[in-house]
């Protein structure tokens, strides 16, 4: 029951924190927020096969770049609307999800992760050099917006304000959606495949299955990410999906708690708002994100709520006895 | 029809003849059979051919008389086998609570999808009964919402009996339950573990501690070197000459 707690806890701040910017942001800020909340959705995936499932996946970078590309070209080089091309979109990325979580399940622990990481790399030379059909290293440019609801609903925003309300109502959603997972019977069967897999089959859970599909809906996530960010930026390259990506998102789960629902939200918003405060030092982001994952495993195995979350159970045990 | 039933059971790894043609049955509900021998006489290997981990080279293993041989842990799980680990395997993170929730589930999982919709904190009547039922029969009341990773080593042994109580299996494998115990404690999960059998659940038990498995099994089973060396009553067994040589004379004065 502690854990509902807590998870309610996470969502008012979570709601908290998403008015916040609506209501006093500029648009240098409410850029920021919109950014942060993108992360979210992908941190969100991330935690889903890496936090609560134990498995270090590397390919969420070239997931994310994939539905970026897939709902950018739709939308450019085909003409298709933003909605049907999103979906998508989504729908190839969960597809090519399924594909890698039906290979790479069959392994565990730094075979999983170095199999994941193959597989981002291979999404990632797609990019860079099926020119062709991906632009190459120029990227696609032109995408369009997210779609505009402001004066079908008869409301007046600013435009800023209108993409970041939208982005908003989906992270919100996603977020209820980590919620729902992780109270279900699925998501603690995914825990007890973490915790301990010879004993999960014991116990009646299948192993793989349960894998392979925490990695197909993790992927979907990625996926919804990835659709916010190419029509966010309206431009997309191939850089923006390296690994490097899956790093940042795998920083971000460790940083907030690998498996801890608040955490998802902590390390998210906080690392994503982390490199415009370092803004004089931009050239060193990565080293930034190096440094934070190497304190946090130091120092914080479970992370920033991990941490408060041990202390006040071990007073709460300690006053128990 | 047995419960539970090991008809010819061989398993070699490499050229190390691990299980040679093993024979026995667990015939009524409630009954417990020991099943004893040096370390490495193949005991927890016959265990992982009956779970599923290992598949055997020859033989057949039925629940109920319907056979399970080679089916993968989760199916035989499903089928009616629960087991505990020598080395007291727990779902470390969760509850004492939750461990006992997630070995109710044991054999009721359906679909993926279904198992999406159904929420793992709401409870059925049934469920709370039942799990209430075992924290109590296990003695772990007061250490229901702790994380099972803070129980001391006996109590763990303790939970990891309740999970498979808590199953409602056709037959439980005890995989070494009294291993590391006190006299006391030793004597508290001889009780636990006639709680388990008057569930009706048929008991097999791996114990090195004599005093536990001459005092609970109902049947003694005898293996050394992957050989079924006798097989009888506690009192026959403890006379048998080939047993004492093999194992009783050299570990209990």
């Amino acid at each position: 029951m502690r854990s509902n707690r807590w998870g309610l806890v996470g969502l008012v701040v979570g709601l908290v924190a998403l008015v916040i910017p609506a209501y006093f942001g500029n648009g240098y800020q409410l850029y920021l927020a919109t950014i942060a909340l993108i992360w979210l959705v992908l941190v969100i995936g991330l935690q889903i096969i890496f936090g609560y499932g134990g498995l270090l996946s590397v390919a969420h970078g070239g997931l994310f770049g994939l539905a970026a590309y897939t709902s950018g070209l739709l939308n450019v080089e085909k003409g298709m609307p933003v909605i049907q091309s999103a979906v998508i979109a989504i729908a190839v990325t969960t597809l090519v999800s399924a594909l890698i979580g039906l290979i790479a399940v069959r392994a565990s622990g730094m075979s999983f992760a170095v199999l994941t990481l193959a597989f981002g790399a291979i999404l990632y030379e797609l990019f860079l050099n099926a020119t062709d059909v991906t632009g190459g290293p120029l990227g696609v440019v032109g995408i369009e917006p997210l779609p505009e609801w402001s004066a079908w609903v008869g409301v007046d925003v600013r435009p800023v304000l209108e993409t970041y309300i939208t982005v908003a109502v989906v992270a919100c959603v996603a977020l209820l959606g980590l919620w729902w997972l992780v109270r279900s019977e699925f998501g603690r069967a995914l825990v007890c495949t973490r915790e301990d897999e010879t004993l999960a089959a014991s116990y009646g859970i299948n192993v793989r299955q349960t894998r392979r599909w925490a990695f197909l809906i993790s992927g979907a996530f990625a996926g919804l990410a990835g659709v916010l960010f190419g029509h966010y930026f309206q431009f997309i390259a191939p850089e923006s999906f390296t690994f490097l990506a899956a790093f940042q998102a795998i920083v971000m789960v460790v940083a907030g708690g690998a498996g801890i629902f608040l955490g998802t939200i902590v390390g998210a918003i906080s690392l994503s708002l982390l490199p415009e405060l370092l803004r004089d030092v931009s050239q060193y982001q990565q080293v930034t994100y190096g440094v934070i994952l190497f304190l946090a495993v130091r120092f914080l195995p479970s992370g920033v709520v991990g941490w408060v979350r041990d202390r006040i159970a071990e007073r709460r045990l300690a006053a128990g006895r | 029809m047995s419960v539970l039933a090991i008809e010819g059971v061989s398993k070699a790894f490499g050229g190390l003849q691990v299980l040679e043609d093993i024979t026995f049955s667990i015939e009524e509900p409630g009954d417990i059979v020991g099943l004893v021998g040096p370390n490495g006489a193949g005991k927890t290997t016959l265990f992982n051919v009956v779970t599923g981990l290992v598949s055997p080279d020859r033989g057949t293993v039925r629940v109920q008389g319907a056979a399970i041989t080679g089916l993968p842990p989760h199916k035989t799980a499903a089928r009616g086998v629960s087991r505990t680990f020598q080395d007291t395997r727990l779902f470390d993170e969760l509850t004492v609570e939750e461990n006992l929730y997630q070995g109710r589930l044991t054999q009721r999982r359906g679909s993926i999808l279904g198992s999406l919709v159904r929420s793992s904190v709401r409870r059925s009547a049934e469920d709370r009964r039942m799990v209430d039922q075992v924290l109590e029969s296990v003695e772990l009341e007061s250490e229901r919402d702790h994380p099972a990773r803070v129980l001391p080593h006996a109590k763990r042994s303790l939970l990891g009996i309740g999970m498979a109580m808590v199953a409602e299996p056709h037959v439980a494998l005890l995989d070494e339950p009294f291993g590391g115990m006190n006299e006391a404690e030793i004597q508290g999960t001889m009780g636990i573990v006639r709680r388990v059998a008057e569930r009706g659940i048929a008991v097999l038990l791996v114990e090195h501690v004599m005093t536990a498995v001459m005092g609970l099994s109902h049947r003694i089973e005898v293996l050394n070197f992957g050989q079924q060396i006798a097989s009888g009553t506690p009192e026959e067994t403890a006379r048998n000459p080939a047993v004492i040589d093999a194992y009783l004379g050299v570990d209990v004065a």
